[in-house]
């Protein structure tokens, strides 16, 4: 049943994994193994899931977790997955999408990548439409903090934006 | 570029990306069922070696110990490999399933502080068993290796072994440490070197300690208290 209830879930939001994988990892081979990582993080925390919390938001914290760990080979040792070959989350179609999108869009994905790792965080939330409250959530910050902190990021990639063009 | 127009385009691109990252829920059930499996047994394949392999130690040392406990020459080598053998591999397996239990489900900053401070300690532990394990370990091993298995007192037999060996265990950790920190940042060709050395230098270890830094400044919010302002936004 729990599996059920898992794999429902992540039907409805995987494609929030392909989002975060892509931001913290342009390699694509290696973004495959980010996205199996998350996928058996999620599952092995699933039984620790407070039904009270929205999925996607203990969802994302998890998947953020995942990538920066991975960004800065944290978790290394711990990355016990199965052969890629045997996983069930196909993301080629993704990485083509991504690659064939309009220059504004690459424009902003290559700013935010060029954030460090825990600003980049807020900005993929921001753009997912969460409130500065939900961002402080997932983040563990106060809301203070997260909108002074996004004003700042949006100058900066307004700034970094116009100077690229 | 105005953020929230593009917004618009970032949620049709979402809409997209929903019919693209396909999932073969059979082929997932598997892959979870497995994972399940590997999860439910504890002890990995590193814990099963070092209980394999540390069990006959211990009952050795003990047995020698028992034989030569009058003898301070060799009861204090064994008494070290005992006090090497018994918490090495019991400190390894909690910092391994540290990580494992970590909930990963609680917040960004939580869990990455976590992370960097684990990855700190278990560096540590890397960077002083090699450093000491010269000294620690080896030189009382061979003593002890001699005298139990071949009856042979390296004290008497071999009498230039004892100190410089000794001295050459102690300047090894100087020597490994500027050797590291030379090679460290040269290497980029194999990852696993290039780790090794970072570790030896204590490269990683700052690393992990400056991004500790990072994350309480970041919690900090900026203007608030002259903290917040140091942390960098790129």
């Amino acid at each position: 049943m729990d599996e059920e209830l898992f794999l429902q879930q992540l039907a409805s939001h995987k494609r929030l994994l392909y989002k975060v994988a892509y931001s913290y990892c342009r390699h694509a081979e290696d973004r495959r193994d980010l996205v199996q990582d998350m996928v058996t993080q999620l599952w092995r925390s699933f039984r620790s899931f407070d039904q009270r919390v929205q999925f996607s938001t203990w969802m994302y914290r998890i998947a953020m977790n995942v990538a920066i760990s991975h960004y800065r080979s944290e978790t290394r040792q711990v990355r016990d997955t199965l052969p890629l070959e045997e996983f069930g989350l196909d993301i080629a179609e993704a990485d083509q999408l991504y690659s064939a999108q309009s220059d504004n869009m690459r424009t902003l994905d290559k700013l935010i990548s060029e954030l460090d790792e825990l600003n980049r965080a807020l900005i993929l939330l921001f753009m997912d439409g969460y409130s500065n409250d939900e961002i402080a959530s997932i983040m563990g910050l106060n809301a203070g903090n997260v909108a002074t902190r996004m004003t700042r990021i949006k100058q900066k990639l307004q700034t970094r934006f116009a100077e690229g063009n | 570029m105005n953020l929230d127009l593009l917004k618009a385009e970032w949620d049709a691109r979402d809409q997209r990306l929903e019919q693209a990252v396909r999932m073969n829920t059979q082929m997932l059930r598997l892959s979870l069922l497995e994972q399940h499996r590997r999860d439910i047994a504890k002890w990995g394949w590193t814990d099963k070696y070092e209980i394999i392999t540390g069990i006959p130690v211990i009952v050795y040392l003990i047995w020698f110990l028992g034989k030569h406990i009058s003898e301070w020459q060799f009861a204090l080598p064994a008494l070290a490999l005992l006090a090497w053998t018994i918490p090495m591999p019991i400190l390894n397996h909690r910092l391994r399933h540290a990580l494992q239990d970590m909930d990963f489900g609680q917040p960004i900053t939580v869990v990455q502080k976590r992370l960097a401070e684990h990855k700190a300690r278990r560096l540590n532990l890397f960077k002083w068993a090699f450093l000491l394990g010269q000294v620690v370990w080896f030189i009382p091993f061979i003593i002890v290796l001699f005298k139990g298995v071949f009856g042979v007192d390296l004290y008497l037999k071999t009498e230039n072994f004892i100190l410089p060996s000794l001295m050459g265990g102690i300047l090894f950790i100087p020597f490994a440490i500027g050797v590291s920190r030379l090679l460290s940042g040269k290497l980029t060709h194999s990852a696993r070197f290039q780790a090794f050395t970072d570790a030896l230098a204590g490269k990683d270890i700052i690393q992990s300690r400056q991004f500790i830094t990072r994350i309480a400044q970041f919690e900090e919010t900026p203007g608030e208290c002259g903290n917040g302002d140091k942390y960098q936004d790129s």
